[in-house]
């Protein structure tokens, strides 16, 4: 067996490779054998076509979830730098590159896209998150360390709030009922997928309404605010919901449609 | 739905194939205009599964080597059937273009 076809097939995801790599060797030592030699055409299209399923829904959550936390950590790490490097005291009480925490529906975005995407591969985890986090910022805020508690407790995202607050009852029903399993796979995905979708709809308005509105003070509460600028950080908030909206969209469709094809289990 | 998917679906209405022989069934009903690849057939195939149009039909190991057979379920050979009729239906509406203009072979 040619060593490029072994290479190239690295290209696709683990749990892929484990359920059909023998088969495919197979298929390709077949078609070795009819050619006389190895196929440039077959490696290259396995190296492109294991790429693609890596990132394609059913496969990608891994990757998602580490976007997740990338993104939560962005939202919220500031507020955490504030609170370490104000209690040490800077010059006027606000160290510099970090605008301490602020009222930011940018960043409530970041966390709520960030928190749906660690849901696709640890629901569990992304359940925590979500009912911890604005938990954790409104104490925060209530002891006066790190006024912004910012994006959860800010004046102005109520609707943020709330849709984080019905993402998370909606995660946790979803996992009551497939820990009492008694009810198939899709009843657990729709209903994870429908929360994901509500707490990204409701992360989006917020994040449109402080565009319109011209609030990106928010922008300023995050690590890549002195790069990108507010107007950045505003827009990849926005990006990132919709990419992950679009995901949700995408793996409900595809839950649907094997829903409808699954009650035929007898062969043609 | 893809030549890909329509090949493959078509490969296997008349019974349960292997990878390689859905590669090579699929090339001769398309008289060999689509040679699949490996990469290509396994993507459509696990996409396929997923959705419930074929299914596992066993494995077998020929030459020391694992075949998986698959099969068509009903709702694939349904899918089949309708994108077969839908194909016809557009041929029907085109081909009378195509000979008001000269073009047909």
């Amino acid at each position: 067996m040619s060593r490029r076809y072994v290479v190239a097939m690295q290209a696709y995801p683990e749990p892929f490779r484990r359920q059909a790599r023998a088969d495919m060797l197979a298929t390709l030592h077949d078609g070795d054998r009819e050619r006389g030699h190895a196929s440039n055409r077959e490696a290259l299209s396995l190296l492109l076509n294991g790429t693609r399923e890596r990132f394609a829904p059913q496969h990608a959550q891994s990757l998602l979830a580490l976007l997740g936390l990338v993104l939560l950590f962005i939202a919220v790490a500031p507020d955490g730098l504030w609170i370490v490097q104000h209690s040490t005291g800077g010059p006027d009480g606000h160290p510099g590159g970090v605008a301490g925490p602020t009222h930011s529906e940018v960043r409530f975005l970041l966390a709520a896209a960030g928190i749906a995407a660690i849901a696709q591969r640890a629901p569990f985890v992304a359940c925590l998150l979500a009912a911890l986090t604005p938990y954790g910022f409104w104490v925060l805020s209530g002891i006066s360390m790190g006024s912004g508690a910012g994006a959860f407790a800010a004046e102005g995202s109520d609707l943020a709030m709330i849709g984080l607050s019905v993402a998370s009852a909606l995660i946790l029903t979803a996992l009551s009922i497939q820990l009492a399993k008694r009810a198939p796979k899709l009843a657990v995905t729709t209903w994870c997928t429908g929360a994901l979708w509500l707490a990204a709809l409701s992360g989006t308005a917020a994040g449109l309404r402080a565009l319109m509105l011209g609030n990106l003070s928010g922008g300023r509460g995050t690590l890549a605010a002195p790069v990108i600028g507010d107007l950045g950080v505003a827009f990849i908030a926005c990006a990132a919901v919709l990419a992950l909206s679009t995901f949700g969209l995408a793996q409900a469709l595809s839950a649907l449609r094997s829903a409808q094809n699954q009650p035929t289990p007898t062969s043609h | 739905m893809t030549t890909t998917t329509y090949l493959v679906l078509a490969s296997l209405l008349d019974g349960p194939r292997h990878g390689y022989a859905i590669v090579q069934h699929a090339a001769t009903l398309s008289e060999g205009s689509t040679r699949l690849t490996t990469g290509t057939l396994y993507g459509a195939l696990e996409r396929l599964q997923r959705e419930g149009l074929i299914e596992d039909a066993g494995q077998e190991a020929i030459d020391g080597r694992l075949r998986r057979y698959y099969r068509l379920t009903d709702a694939g050979a349904d899918q089949l059937r309708e994108q077969t009729a839908q194909m016809q239906r557009t041929a029907a509406a085109v081909a009378p273009q195509l000979a008001q203009w000269g073009l047909t072979s």
